[in-house]
């Protein structure tokens, strides 16, 4: 996990785990569209499988943030390497110590010509690159969950409405069932007591009537209930899939955020350091040209001085400059604190899993 | 009158760059008797502005799809150095991802199907259209890098010494002061194989070499790619031009640099946006078009080489030639600056200038600097 270049594979396969995963959440949220729609009928057979894939979808995605959380760390320890290159810049090497033994100028000389030949651009740009292309990916991923979860959100709203519909329609049943009721008491009443032939057949056919119409309004409360208790299961289920879906979202931000930030700190930052680095070797020339100037004349002391005080603001300048900078560091400092805090919230298992991965391979 | 609350920032901001853009490019395609070498200073800026102009239009092209656009408020008012190195992956990425974007035709049908059928606006429908006309543009648009590799734009000869002079140009956008730069550099080579080919024996050029200008690269290809990493390594603001002009003649024990020169292009102010004089920002917010609300200026700093320290043939060591460059002690500014010398100019609108005239601030804001006013597609230089 040392350098960019490794980077690729890893970054293809958190962007097909998201194109798989994005085919998953596309499946039930359809499922969940055409339970929305009124006529259509539902089955407990469909129920159980859909439940399963919402679970696994749940799970699936658990993962695959992991994994994208873990990237980001990675990313992280890869970019420190540019660190231990700075550190390098700043002491000796071994064959500079050596010849340090001798002549300490010459060491000095090679230092300052390895500094001034070292450049960060190519990786720079490679970090840049890589960090843009998992970003590209988490925001591909986001856009299709805003979409699902808007359409998601409507089909849940309409599967509840469609549950009140029903509702509605079981208490109209159960209305003519209490209403049959006593209307059937009563006709078995009348029946009981009427003597004359002619009523009672009448009475019998009115009786028939009512019990054919009870039964059906029974029948018809039973089929109902079933669809409520349905229904009521798949709103369950799917508030359980919105909930993720809205989850998710926030994940998604938490990690972009985390990126986008860290990225655009390591660009100012390392290039600054490279830049003071840079500039300390143009100091220690400016250092040995000021001590040239050893055939003077007196009209030039008093401009030597001047340059003395010219070195001096300079150095103001150089402190002011990097003051400006710390303030654009420092605001950046304070995003990326916050984008920090977030994510290790969120991905704290992750983190820990890495750390300790970490710890065990060194 | 435009207000500013009207319409957003990032309008504002570009509208204003480009203008001020617009006229330095004017500035430099004008003739201009008595500034010294005008029309090579010219021929070495207009590429890189040109560059610049469309890295612009292309970052205004990526806010439809992509926003969030960081400006160096301090002493650039350039974009931040991320969004070029964005726009140079976005480049090289451009063929891949066109790939997986539906094709622009599909995209408006799609875009008109989604709005008849749904009664909604087709927010990502448009976000990809706007991602496939970007990236179309950007596929085979020549922008502003990190850097411009050198070019060799001037071929002459040094008679007495029998040397091919070559001025070479190169140009660099600084990661930490957020600038873009201009190199302008006379080498002159002592390399045996170009003082053969390129120099007739009475020291003028010869003109059966038959070499085409520009040049891509230093015009010794030997040296070339060198040169190459050389600029590259030594493009930075906080460099001064002496060291880049010492960096170059230590380096390239046969390149004899004679003459180094760095326009510096910035800083930019603009009303409300960037964050320098406070009283320059007064004024400037003061003024009602907003386009006219701006003020760009650019740096010219020189570095010459007085004499060449003739390098010694020894049995067991040699050392090359080196040359000398003349340090301004009389002025601190130029000795800051780690120049020879250096001019300081300013490009403002005429109504910008006039409301920092008539406020009285004109004298204080500009000393130092040969402003230039841009006013009805005219510059005029202050005396």
């Amino acid at each position: 996990m040392a350098s960019l270049q490794d980077f690729d594979a890893e970054i293809a396969k958190a962007r097909d785990g998201v194109a798989e995963m994005a085919k998953k959440i596309d499946q039930s949220g359809s499922v969940l569209d055409t339970i929305a729609k009124a006529d259509k009928k539902i089955g407990s057979a469909d129920f159980d499988i859909e439940t399963a894939r919402i679970e696994d979808v749940l799970r699936q995605q658990k993962v695959m943030e992991a994994d994208i959380a873990d990237l980001i760390i990675g990313l992280e320890d890869a970019t420190n390497v540019f660190g231990s290159e700075f550190e390098s810049m700043k002491s000796f090497t071994a064959m500079e110590s050596f010849i340090g033994f001798f002549s300490k100028t010459r060491a000095q000389r090679m230092r300052s010509d390895r500094v001034r030949n070292m450049s960060l651009a190519g990786n720079l740009q490679e970090l840049l690159s890589k960090s843009n292309t998992i970003v590209g990916i988490l925001k591909d991923q986001k856009a299709i969950l805003e979409t699902r979860y808007a359409t998601s959100e409507e089909s849940l709203r309409k599967v509840i409405e469609r549950r009140k519909d029903a509702m509605t329609r079981l208490e109209a049943t159960q209305k003519t069932i209490n209403d049959l009721n006593p209307a059937l008491l009563d006709i078995e009443n009348k029946i009981a007591a009427s003597t004359n032939q002619k009523d009672r057949a009448n009475f019998e056919a009115t009786r028939t009537q009512m019990a054919t119409s009870y039964n059906e309004a029974q029948a018809q409360e039973q089929v109902l209930l079933a669809e409520s208790q349905t229904l009521e299961r798949y709103t369950a289920m799917f508030q359980t899939f919105v909930d993720s879906l809205n989850n998710q979202l926030a994940a998604q931000a938490t990690l972009i955020n985390k990126l986008s930030i860290d990225t655009e700190q390591r660009i100012v930052l390392y290039k600054a350091l490279e830049d003071s680095l840079k500039t300390a070797a143009q100091q220690d020339v400016a250092h040995k040209i000021n001590t040239l100037g050893d055939k003077v004349d007196t009209a030039a002391e008093q401009t030597m001085a001047g340059i003395g005080a010219a070195a001096q603001k300079h150095i103001g300048d150089l402190l002011e400059l990097h003051e400006k900078g710390m303030v654009a560091t420092g605001e950046i400092q304070r995003r990326k604190k916050l984008a920090d805090d977030a994510f290790s919230r969120r991905f704290s298992d992750v983190l820990a899993k890495h750390n300790s991965a970490n710890y065990i391979k060194s | 009158m435009a207000k500013a609350s009207v319409t957003d920032p990032t309008t504002l901001y570009f509208s204003a760059i480009n203008a001020a853009l617009e006229g330095l490019a004017l500035f430099m395609r004008e003739e201009r008797a008595g500034v010294e070498d005008h029309a090579l200073i010219a021929e070495a800026v207009s590429g890189t502005l040109a560059k610049l102009k469309r890295s612009l239009s292309a970052f205004a092209n990526r806010q439809a799809f992509s926003p969030g656009l960081r400006i160096a408020q301090g002493d650039s008012g350039f974009p931040a150095f991320q969004h070029i190195l964005e726009l140079t992956s976005d480049k090289a990425k451009a063929e891949t991802r066109l790939g997986q974007l539906a094709s622009a035709n599909t995209l408006r049908a799609e875009m008109a199907d989604y709005i008849f059928r749904r009664k909604a606006f087709p927010t990502d429908l448009r976000k990809d259209l706007a991602e496939r006309l970007y990236l179309e543009s950007v596929k085979g648009g020549d922008f502003m890098g990190a850097l411009e590799l050198p070019e060799t734009i001037r071929l002459s000869t040094n008679s007495a010494l029998k040397r091919p002079s070559y001025i070479v140009r190169w140009a660099a956008y600084d990661g930490v002061a957020n600038l873009p730069m201009v190199f302008l550099a006379t080498i002159e080579d002592s390399t045996d194989n170009v003082m053969r080919e390129l120099v007739k024996k009475d020291g003028s050029l010869n003109d059966r070499a038959g070499v085409k200008l520009p040049v891509q690269g230093l015009l010794n290809p030997d040296l070339a790619r060198a040169f190459d990493a050389f600029a590259e390594k030594n493009a930075s603001y906080s460099l001064s031009p002496i060291t880049v002009a010492t960096n170059l003649d230590k380096d390239f024990p046969t390149l004899h640099p004679k003459r180094l020169r760095r326009i510096v292009l910035g800083p930019f102010w603009t009303a409300g946006i960037t964050r320098n004089n406070q009283t320059v920002s007064d004024i400037l917010s003061r003024i009602k078009k907003q386009e006219n609300a701006w003020l760009i200026s650019w740096t010219l700093q020189d570095v010459l080489s007085v004499r060449e320290v003739e390098g010694k043939k020894g049995f067991f060591s040699s050392e090359p030639s080196t040359q000398e460059f003349h340090i301004e002690t009389a002025d601190l500014e130029a000795v800051q600056m780690g120049a020879s010398a250096y001019a300081k100019h300013a490009l403002v609108p005429h109504e910008a200038y006039q409301a920092l005239y008539a406020s009285g601030e004109a004298r204080k804001v500009f000393d130092g600097f040969k402003v230039h006013i841009i006013a009805n597609g005219t510059v005029v230089s202050d005396a």
